[in-house]
């Protein structure tokens, strides 16, 4: 779990620069990550995708979710 | 290309770019080709239609927030394949505002007295400034170039009036983070910094106030009221920006030109490749008064009031 945290809070500065400084936890929503949209959440999609070779149905990205609940998805998917 | 064209994005996802911009096409230059080469192509079709020739030209002042090279200024290199062998050349980088800019100074170099012609190009080719797998910016723009042939005349037509503007304190809002001084190519540590980057939720609420109240201010300062104006031009970005400015000024939509459709965002070409097809397309006539205005990176924005 803190493996893909740490790969997240990596990740997120570069796709979400009004971000940088904000801190990501498990409980994060989405829709509370500065600059999160319909748009930036495709380039999350995209990272998280490329980063873990795994496919991420576009529902998890709608902003509800939580940061925890994309990462215990990933680890499903392992 | 077409929006379904660019499959490196999830397909899903595809569908955003229309909704959110109303962009369903732009065009893109091939790998040989740099900006200068559309500048070219730009000028050579600017003097052919009013049988100017290139030796004539006394300055050429080009537009581009994607150069050839860092230096020297691209419009040097357009000065030598034009011929234009009696100009001098030089660029102006106000990003997508870099045409009301450009237009300004063109008509302030014709009306110092000191020159009687003024080639005015924008060029701009953001598919190579743009990360490719930014699904926030690489969709969103295009290639392409527009030319103005300002000559000293004792008519009304051209320029009446020109409103200029710029806020750096938001500079980040849009910009190239790596590459120039403030961080040269050996500090970079992700290839991604050398590429062109935008808070486009900032940029949106930006555009849509300054690119109304830059409008109202120029007619102000002109004397000139909104009931005058035959078309409105403004920087083609999103049409939602368009249509949030034509409803804040009261103004019909159908009084803005649109073609970011076809072409995006072509960053200061924009307004030229938009004034150029309504005019060519018989929308804009000869006496109709424009209002040109755009907005970007710097952050800068401006309009300007013309007499076609």
């Amino acid at each position: 779990m803190l493996e893909v945290l740490a790969t997240i809070r990596e990740g997120i500065p570069e796709l979400f620069p009004g971000a940088m400084g904000f801190e990501i936890v498990p409980d994060t929503l989405l829709n509370d990550i500065p600059e999160w949209d319909s748009m930036t959440s495709v380039n999350f999609k995209v990272f998280l995708e490329e980063t873990f070779g795994i496919t991420i149905p576009d529902d998890l990205l709608e902003g509800g979710s939580t940061i925890g609940e994309v990462i215990a998805f990933i680890r499903r998917s392992d | 290309m077409p929006n379904e064209q660019l499959t490196h994005f999830p397909p899903s996802s595809i569908k955003l770019i229309a909704e959110k911009t109303g962009i369903l096409s732009r065009r893109v230059a091939s790998d040989a080709e740099c900006t200068s080469d559309l500048a070219i192509q730009a000028a050579h079709r600017c003097l052919q239609k009013v049988n100017f020739p290139a030796g004539r030209i006394q300055a050429i002042v080009l537009s581009t927030s994607s150069p050839d090279r860092m230096q020297p200024a691209t419009a040097t290199r357009v000065q030598h394949k034009l011929g234009a062998v009696n100009a001098f050349a030089f660029d102006i980088n106000s990003v997508c505002s870099g045409s009301t800019f450009g237009i300004c100074m063109a008509d302030a170099l014709i009306k110092s007295g000191k020159f009687e012609n003024v080639l005015f190009i924008a060029s701009e080719m953001y598919s190579k400034i743009l990360y490719k797998k930014d699904f926030c910016t690489f969709p969103l723009f295009g290639d392409g170039a527009g030319a103005i042939l300002f000559q000293a005349g004792n008519s009304d037509r051209g320029v009446c009036h020109s409103c200029l503007r710029t806020d750096g304190s938001s500079g980040d809002a849009i910009c190239v983070p790596g590459g120039g001084t403030m961080l040269p190519f050996e500090k970079m540590t992700r290839p991604r910094m050398a590429y062109f980057k935008m808070n486009g939720t900032a940029v949106f609420e930006f555009a849509a106030d300054k690119g109304t109240e830059i409008v109202l201010q120029l007619l102000k300062e002109a004397g000139a009221a909104l009931e005058e104006i035959d078309w409105f031009i403004s920087h083609q970005a999103n049409i939602n920006i368009i249509e949030t400015i034509a409803s804040r000024l009261g103004v019909p939509k159908e009084k803005f030109v649109v073609n970011l459709n076809r072409y995006a965002n072509t960053a200061s070409a924009s307004v030229l490749v938009a004034l150029d097809e309504a005019i060519s397309g018989n929308m804009i006539r000869e006496g109709d008064l424009v209002v040109t205005s755009a907005f970007g990176g710097g952050l800068s924005w401006g309009a300007n009031l013309i007499r076609i």
